[in-house]
C-alpha cells in the first residue's frame, strides 16, 4: 500500500544547506474515505524538515494541513509515499513502534491544549517522560525547570481549569518538550487564544523549540505567526503551492509585527513575490 | 417555540451504543423493581391467605409460622434491592443527559434559551426512561414463569402471585419515569449549557470527614440497637415487631451510608496515591479519582452493594441452619433460595451498572484518550490508567463492604461462625472482582477504538 523508500522519488535539494533532514517526506498522497467517496487530502507532497528548523504550514481551510501534520507525525499512514525519520520509513513501522516514536521523538501541541484536566500543571508536563519509563523524580525536576523557563513559576500545582488559556498552552509546550523531541508538531496552537496572548505563546514556543534543539512544524492561519518561522509552506488542494524562506536578517526579531513585504505569506493571494518556492 | 420545533433535527442524529446504554440501565432498573415488588407481594398475599385459612382453631401450621418470618426476610430483601435499583435508574438518567450535552449546546447555539434547553433535555430523558421502563416490565413478565420454579419450602408460587396487581404497572412506569426526570433535572442544575458547549463547575472537590463519622456511627447504632432493644422492648406488646422495624431501618441506613463514606475514602486514598505514584497509569488513575471521587465510587457501587448483600447473607445462611424438624428444613430451603435469589439480583444490578458506567466513562473520555494516544501513549497505558481508576475504589469498596457487613452480622454471630463467614465473604469478593474484570475486559476494545478514532 505504501511506497517504500524507493529511488523512484529523486531526493530533493534540502531547503537549507546543512545537516541531514530530521523528517523527509517523498511523494505523499493521502485519500480519505472508501471507493464510493474519496477525498484526496494530500496529492504529492515532498518536504524536508531540517533539525531545529521552524516551519509554518499555511493554506485555506480543507487544503490538507492537518492531514500533512498527521502523516508526518506517523498518526496516519499515507496512502502512498513515504516519511523518513532518522532514516527509517514510518509506514514500515508497526503501530506500536510508531506510537513509541511519537512519544520519544515527537512532541505535540494541540489547539486547545488537551491537558488532562485532573492532573496538575507539573504532572501534565511529566507524563510523556514517565510514559517513556523515566522515574517520576527526575522527570519532575526537568519539567519543573521547563515550566519555570516558560514563565509558570508558582503555578506548578494548579489544575488546567485554574490556568488562563495562554498559561495552559505553555504547560502544553512544556509537556511537548519534556519528552526531548526532535520535532514538535503544533496544529493551530493558538487558535483558541486571543491574538496578543497567541503571539506571546508562539514566541515562547518557537524560542523553546530552538533552545531544545527541536524542529517545529506548525499549522497556522495567521501570517504574522508564520513570519516568526524560518520557513513557510503554503498549501493548496493537497499540494505545496509555494515555499518561502525567511530572510536571515530578520531572524534577529522573530516576533516582529506583520509587514506587507515579500516575505509575508498570504495563502489566498495569487502571486507570491518569491515565486515558486523550491520545487 | 420555533427553536423547539427545530430541536428534533438536532437531537435525532444519534445511535448505537450512546443511546443504548441509558436504555439498558432503565430496563434493568424497572425490570428488577417490578420483579422484587411482585415477589414481595407474593409473600404478603400468601401470608394473608394462609393466615385466614388456618383460622382461629388450633396451632398455626409450620408453613404459617415460617411465612411470617419469610415475609420479614422478603421485606429485608426489598429494602436491600429497591434503593439500588432506583440508583441504577437515576444513573441511567444522568448518562442519558450526558450523551446529549453536545446536542443541547447546539440548540443553544441556534437560539434556544437555557429554560427551553433544560425542558428539552428533561423531556428527552423522560422519553428514554419510559421506553426503558416498558422494556423492563416486558422483561419482568418474561422471566416470571422461570421464577415459579423456585423452591421456598412450600407450594410453589404461581405466575399470578408473582406479577404485580394490574394497576401496579402504570404506577411503576409513572414512578420510574418521574424518578428519571427528577434525577435529570437535579443533574442539569449542576451544569451550564452555553452555546459553546457544556461548562461543568470545575471547582476542586473536597470531602468532609463527617462522611466517615456518619457511617461508623450508624454501624455502632445498629450494633447497639440489637444489644439493647431486646431489653427495652421486652415487656412491650408487639415488642418484637418494633425491634425488627427499628433494626430494618438502621440496616437500610448502614447499607445506604456505604455510599456516603465510599467517596470520602476514595478521595483520601486517591490523593495519597497520586502524590506518590511511580507509574503514569497510577498517577492518571488516582488523579481522576481524586478529582471526582463520587463518579469513581459510583462505578463500583453496584459491586459494593452486592458484596454487602453477600456478607449479610452469611447471617441468614447461619440462621437457616437451626431447627431439625420439617418446618426448620422448609425454612432453611426458603432462606437458601431467597438468599441466592437476592444475591443473584444484586449481581445482575452490579453487572449492569458497572458495565454501563464503564462504557460511559470510556465514551466520555474519548477526546482525552485520542490526544494522549496521538502524543504517544500506547493503548496499553490508557488501559492501565483505567484499571487503576477502577481497581482503587474496588479494593476500598471490598474493605468498606466487608466492615459494614461484619457490623450487620456482628450482633448475632458467635465465634465459631467467624471463619466460615470470612471465607464465604472472600468467595463473594472474588466473584465481584471477576464481575468487574469482565466489565473492564468487555469495554477494553472500546478504549482502543476510541483512542484510534478520527483522523
Ligand atoms: N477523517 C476524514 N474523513 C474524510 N475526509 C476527511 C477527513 N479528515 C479530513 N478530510 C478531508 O480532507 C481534506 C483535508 O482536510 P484537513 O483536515 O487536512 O484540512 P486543513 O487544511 O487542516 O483544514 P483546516 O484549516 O480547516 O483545519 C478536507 O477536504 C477534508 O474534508
Ligand atoms: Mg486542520
Amino acid at each position: 500500500m505504501t511506497a517504500q523508500n524507493s529511488p523512484a522519488h529523486p531526493p530533493l535539494r534540502p531547503p537549507t544547506a546543512g545537516p541531514a533532514p530530521v523528517l523527509a517526506a517523498r511523494g505523499l498522497q493521502h485519500a480519505y474515505g472508501d471507493r464510493s467517496a474519496t477525498t484526496l487530502a494530500l496529492d504529492g507532497v515532498d518536504l524536508d524538515v531540517a533539525p531545529a528548523e521552524s516551519l509554518a504550514v499555511m493554506g485555506p481551510s480543507g487544503c490538507g494541513k492537518t492531514t500533512l501534520l498527521h502523516v508526518l507525525a506517523g498518526i496516519l499512514r499515507p496512502t502512498s509515499g513515504s516519511v523518513l525519520h532518522a532514516g527509517s520509513d514510518l509506514s514500515a513501522l508497526s503501530e506500536s513502534r510508531r506510537t513509541r516514536l511519537r512519544r520519544t521523538a515527537f512532541g505535540f501541541v494541540f489547539q486547545d491544549g488537551r491537558l488532562l484536566p485532573e492532573l496538575t500543571a507539573l504532572e501534565n508536563a511529566i507524563l510523556p517522560r514517565m510514559l517513556g519509563g523515566a522515574p517520576r523524580r527526575s522527570a519532575s525536576a526537568e519539567a519543573a525547570s521547563w515550566l519555570d523557563r516558560l514563565g509558570l513559576q508558582g503555578l506548578h500545582d494548579r489544575r488546567p481549569g485554574q490556568l488562563s488559556g495562554g498559561q495552559a498552552q505553555r504547560v502544553a509546550i512544556a509537556r511537548a518538550l519534556g519528552g526531548r523531541p526532535s520535532v514538535v508538531f503544533a496544529d493551530e496552537p493558538t487558535g483558541a487564544l486571543d491574538q496578543a496572548t497567541g503571539h506571546s505563546v508562539l514566541a515562547v514556543l518557537a524560542d523553546a523549540c530552538r533552545d531544545a534543539g527541536a524542529a517545529l512544524v506548525m499549522v497556522t492561519h495567521d501570517p504574522s505567526v508564520a513570519s516568526t518561522c524560518e520557513r513557510t509552506i503554503a498549501m493548496r488542494d493537497g499540494r505545496i503551492a509555494r515555499q518561502f524562506q525567511r530572510d536571515p536578517a530578520q531572524g534577529a526579531a522573530p516576533t516582529q509585527q506583520v509587514r506587507p513585504d515579500s516575505h509575508q505569506v498570504h495563502p489566498d493571494s495569487q502571486q507570491g513575490a518569491v515565486g515558486g518556492g523550491r520545487r | 417555540m420555533s427553536v423547539l420545533a427545530a430541536a428534533p433535527l438536532v437531537l435525532r442524529r444519534h445511535g448505537g451504543i450512546a443511546t443504548a446504554l441509558p436504555i439498558i440501565g432503565f430496563t434493568a432498573s424497572t425490570g428488577i423493581l417490578a420483579t422484587v415488588l411482585g415477589g414481595l407481594g407474593a409473600f404478603l398475599s400468601r401470608a394473608a391467605t394462609v393466615g385466614t385459612g388456618s383460622g382461629a382453631d388450633g396451632p398455626p401450621t409450620p408453613e404459617a409460622s415460617n411465612l411470617s418470618f419469610l415475609v420479614i426476610c422478603a421485606i429485608v430483601a426489598t429494602v436491600l434491592l429497591v434503593p439500588s435499583a432506583m440508583g441504577l435508574g437515576s444513573a441511567a438518567a444522568k448518562l442519558s443527559l450526558a450523551r446529549r450535552e453536545k446536542d443541547l449546546a447546539a440548540v443553544r447555539l441556534v437560539g434556544g434559551t437555557s429554560a427551553q434547553v433544560g425542558a428539552l433535555a428533561v423531556a428527552d430523558v423522560l422519553v428514554q426512561a419510559m421506553l426503558g421502563s416498558v422494556l423492563g416490565i416486558v422483561l419482568h413478565l418474561a422471566v416470571t414463569p422461570a421464577l415459579t420454579l423456585l423452591d421456598f419450602g412450600m407450594d410453589r408460587f404461581t405466575i399470578g402471585e408473582l406479577v404485580m396487581p394490574l394497576w401496579g404497572y402504570p404506577l411503576l412506569l409513572f414512578a420510574t419515569t418521574l424518578l428519571a426526570g427528577i434525577s435529570a433535572a437535579i443533574a442539569l442544575a449542576g451544569v451550564v449549557i452555553s452555546p459553546l458547549g457544556v461548562a461543568r463547575e470545575s471547582r476542586i472537590v473536597r470531602m468532609s470527614v463527617v462522611r466517615l463519622v456518619v457511617w461508623a456511627g450508624l454501624i455502632l447504632a445498629f450494633i447497639g440497637a440489637l444489644q439493647f432493644l431486646p431489653m427495652l422492648v421486652g415487656g412491650v406488646e408487639n415488642g418484637m415487631v418494633v425491634m425488627i422495624a427499628v433494626s430494618a431501618v438502621l440496616m437500610a441506613l448502614v447499607i445506604g451510608s456505604v455510599n456516603i463514606v465510599g467517596p470520602f475514602v476514595v478521595w483520601v486514598i486517591a490523593r495519597i496515591l497520586a502524590a506518590l505514584a511511580p507509574t503514569p497509569a497510577l498517577l492518571v488513575g488516582a488523579r481522576r479519582l481524586a478529582a471526582d471521587p463520587r463518579a469513581g465510587w459510583r462505578s463500583v457501587s453496584g459491586v459494593t452493594f452486592a458484596l454487602v448483600v453477600a456478607g449479610f447473607l452469611t447471617l441468614t445462611g447461619m440462621l437457616g441452619e437451626q431447627g431439625d424438624d420439617a418446618a426448620g428444613r422448609a425454612l432453611a430451603t426458603a432462606l437458601d433460595t431467597g438468599g441466592l435469589l437476592t444475591l443473584g439480583i444484586a449481581a445482575v444490578l452490579a453487572a449492569v451498572s458497572t458495565g454501563v458506567t464503564q462504557t460511559a466513562r470510556v465514551l466520555d473520555q474519548g477526546r482525552v484518550y485520542r490526544s494522549q494516544h496521538v502524543a504517544g501513549a500506547p493503548v496499553v497505558a490508557l488501559q492501565r490508567a483505567r484499571i487503576a481508576e477502577i481497581g482503587i475504589p474496588l479494593a476500598l469498596a471490598g474493605m468498606i463492604a466487608g466492615v459494614s457487613a461484619a457490623g450487620l452480622v456482628a450482633p448475632v454471630i458467635s465465634g465459631g461462625f467467624v471463619l466460615e463467614a470470612v471465607l464465604s465473604y472472600l468467595l463473594a469478593a472474588v466473584g465481584a472482582l471477576g464481575l468487574v474484570a469482565l466489565s473492564v475486559a468487555a469495554s477494553a476494545p472500546l478504549v482502543g477504538r476510541v483512542a484510534r478514532a478520527g483522523a
